[in-house]
């Protein structure tokens, strides 16, 4: 989603160095669409963006890889997401409560005596 | 091109290492092949991997699609050339399939949030085949050749995703001779003593798992007292346990073994039956067949377009058709033509072969660059999954908090234990015991 954002963004501020170097070298965004934030940079990039009418996304290559990206992402996220709670959480729940069922049961033959 | 210079990239299932089954047997004697005729291939997983020096990368088994579709991208933003071999089957006779196979999406309303509404999960389970089909449609219509291993499951494939004709190219999986090659005594001189002596037996090469139907054959076969006996690893423990419950005195579980061991067996029995729900290519039916055992096959596979007549159909669902299949199977004298004619059709040769000539046809064209409808499908499997996470958070929270509550009753419990433990120190006692006589 970042990425999608990122590389479909018009301009880009950002404030220091770093967050350039690191939206340049994590994220591969084109240098020229990153800019110094400042009043003066906003107002040039306004106007300029008024005078531009909006890409077509679906003709952009970028939208295809990140089309890709969703669409392979959500699956890992279910996929890994089923794979942590029904083969780890669950059976641990489940022993967790035969725990709790035998502490219990314990406790209660200990008051009956 | 020459099929000497042909460098081709296999991508098989992600855990093949770790699970082997048919099709990584197919995709190994497909590479053997292959090399034999002189092609460089490379089975790999590995997604950092230089795909330069590829003509075309083959995907294996529509098992894990968004593995599949992450090797499909991988390829495609290296501008190679893909194709598919799918193993593709239709699902819906199998009953534990029925929430994903529903025709229509099953009415769930998210706004009464309430996580244990049966209709939740069926919603995620068909949101889930939704999402499966549509990456298997972008899938097959994105690359450039699918080969399916027998003509009925092309002709399933163009039916169910209106693919055409000439996109298909049946590549039918060669015969193992080493399952000709089986010693009968062998396999009697270790389990004559488990199954009561040396006698006519009805055999299982396959694991022991819901979709290879075991329950249904155990069930089916319980009335008899001929030997009925299962070769193969037990992948479901649940499942596992019910089978030997159920199970009479009569059935036998001897666990994996080794070729060379199952050859042997082969040898030994009389009828090997393969009940499963569906099977894409009934490998072990066609081992078996090479030891001249007769044959019981679902209904569910392409049986006869591989057997003929030389075989007898079950449907899995039915317990008394299993049963007739096996019964039949093992009244009729053992079959001897079949091996014969199973040897003349199909050769791992003659599969290289058909690749090799796939091959070459598809790395002739150019690479096509994705069109319209390849960023539409792509937009459905995000959307069908993200709501398919949606519903799943809610089942997640759901257990969470029950795990958080239990943590705390467990805490409690061992608190109290732990309290009354320390009561029942002598110490305690004596001081309970002051405390009562000074009163």
């Amino acid at each position: 989603m970042i990425r999608f954002i990122l590389h479909h963004a018009a301009r880009i501020f950002v404030t220091n160095a770093p967050e350039r170097d690191a939206l340049a070298q994590n994220f591969e965004v084109p240098p020229q669409t990153i800019f110094d934030a400042s009043a003066e940079a906003y107002s040039n990039a306004y106007r300029a963006l008024a005078q531009n009418s909006a890409p077509d996304f679906l003709n952009d290559a970028c939208a295809i890889q990140c089309a890709e990206d969703a669409a392979i992402e959500l699956g890992w996220l279910t996929h890994f997401a089923d794979a942590h709670y029904y083969q780890t959480f669950t059976p641990r729940l489940e022993q967790d409560a035969a725990r709790a069922r035998v502490l219990q049961a314990e406790l209660l033959a200990q008051d009956r005596k | 091109m020459k099929t000497e210079s042909l460098r081709i990239l296999f991508r098989p299932r992600r855990n093949h290492l770790t699970l082997r089954g048919g099709d990584l047997v197919s995709l190994e004697q497909s590479v053997r092949a292959l090399q034999a005729l002189g092609a460089e291939c490379v089975i790999s997983n590995d997604l950092s991997l230089e795909l330069a020096r590829f003509d075309l990368v083959h995907l294996y088994t529509f098992e894990n699609l968004t593995a599949m579709l992450e090797d499909f991208v991988n390829a495609r933003r290296s501008g190679k050339h893909v194709v598919v071999t799918p193993i593709y089957w239709r699902r819906q006779y199998w009953d534990d399939m029925s929430e994903r196979n529903a025709v229509e999406r099953p009415n769930f309303d998210p706004a009464h949030m309430d996580v244990n509404d049966p209709s939740r999960r069926a919603l995620v389970h068909w949101l889930d085949e939704q999402a499966d089909r549509v990456t298997m449609q972008l899938l097959l219509d994105a690359c450039g050749k699918i080969f399916p291993f027998s003509e009925t499951e092309g002709a399933l494939i163009a039916e169910d995703f209106n693919i055409a004709g000439e996109k298909i190219c049946t590549a039918p999986d060669g015969l193992d001779e080493e399952f000709a090659q089986g010693d009968a005594n062998r396999f009697w001189e270790k389990y004559a003593a488990p199954l009561g002596g040396k006698r006519d037996f009805v055999m299982t090469a396959a694991r022991i798992e819901a979709q290879k139907n075991t329950l249904n054959v155990i069930r089916a076969w319980n009335s008899e007292t001929i030997p009925l006996v299962f070769i193969g690893r037990a992948t479901e423990p649940a499942y596992f346990e019910q089978c030997r419950a159920e199970a009479g005195a009569h059935v036998h579980f001897l666990g994996e073994m080794s070729p060379a061991d199952l050859a042997d067996a082969y040898a030994a029995a009389k009828v090997h039956v393969l009940a499963s729900w569906w099977e894409l290519m009934p490998h072990s039916a066609v081992e078996a067949a090479l030891a001249h055992c007769n044959l019981a096959v679902t209904q569910n596979c392409p049986a006869r377009e591989i057997f003929g007549d030389d075989c007898w159909i079950c449907d899995p669902s039915d317990g008394q058709s299993i049963h007739a299949a096996i019964r039949a199977a093992f009244d009729a004298p053992r079959q001897t033509q079949l091996a014969s004619h199973l040897r003349e059709r199909f050769t791992w040769e003659r599969t290289g072969k058909i690749l090799a000539d796939a091959y070459r046809q598809v790395v002739s064209q150019p690479v096509l660059p994705p069109n319209h409808l390849y960023l539409e499908r792509l937009h459905q499997i995000a959307a069908l999954r993200a709501e398919a996470w949606k519903l799943r958070e809610l089942h997640y929270h759901e257990l969470e908090a029950r795990a958080r509550e239990l943590r705390g009753w467990l805490r409690e419990l061992e608190n109290q234990r732990a309290a009354r433990k320390s009561l029942a120190h002598p110490l305690h006692f004596a001081r309970r015991w002051l405390k009562r006589v000074q009163a």
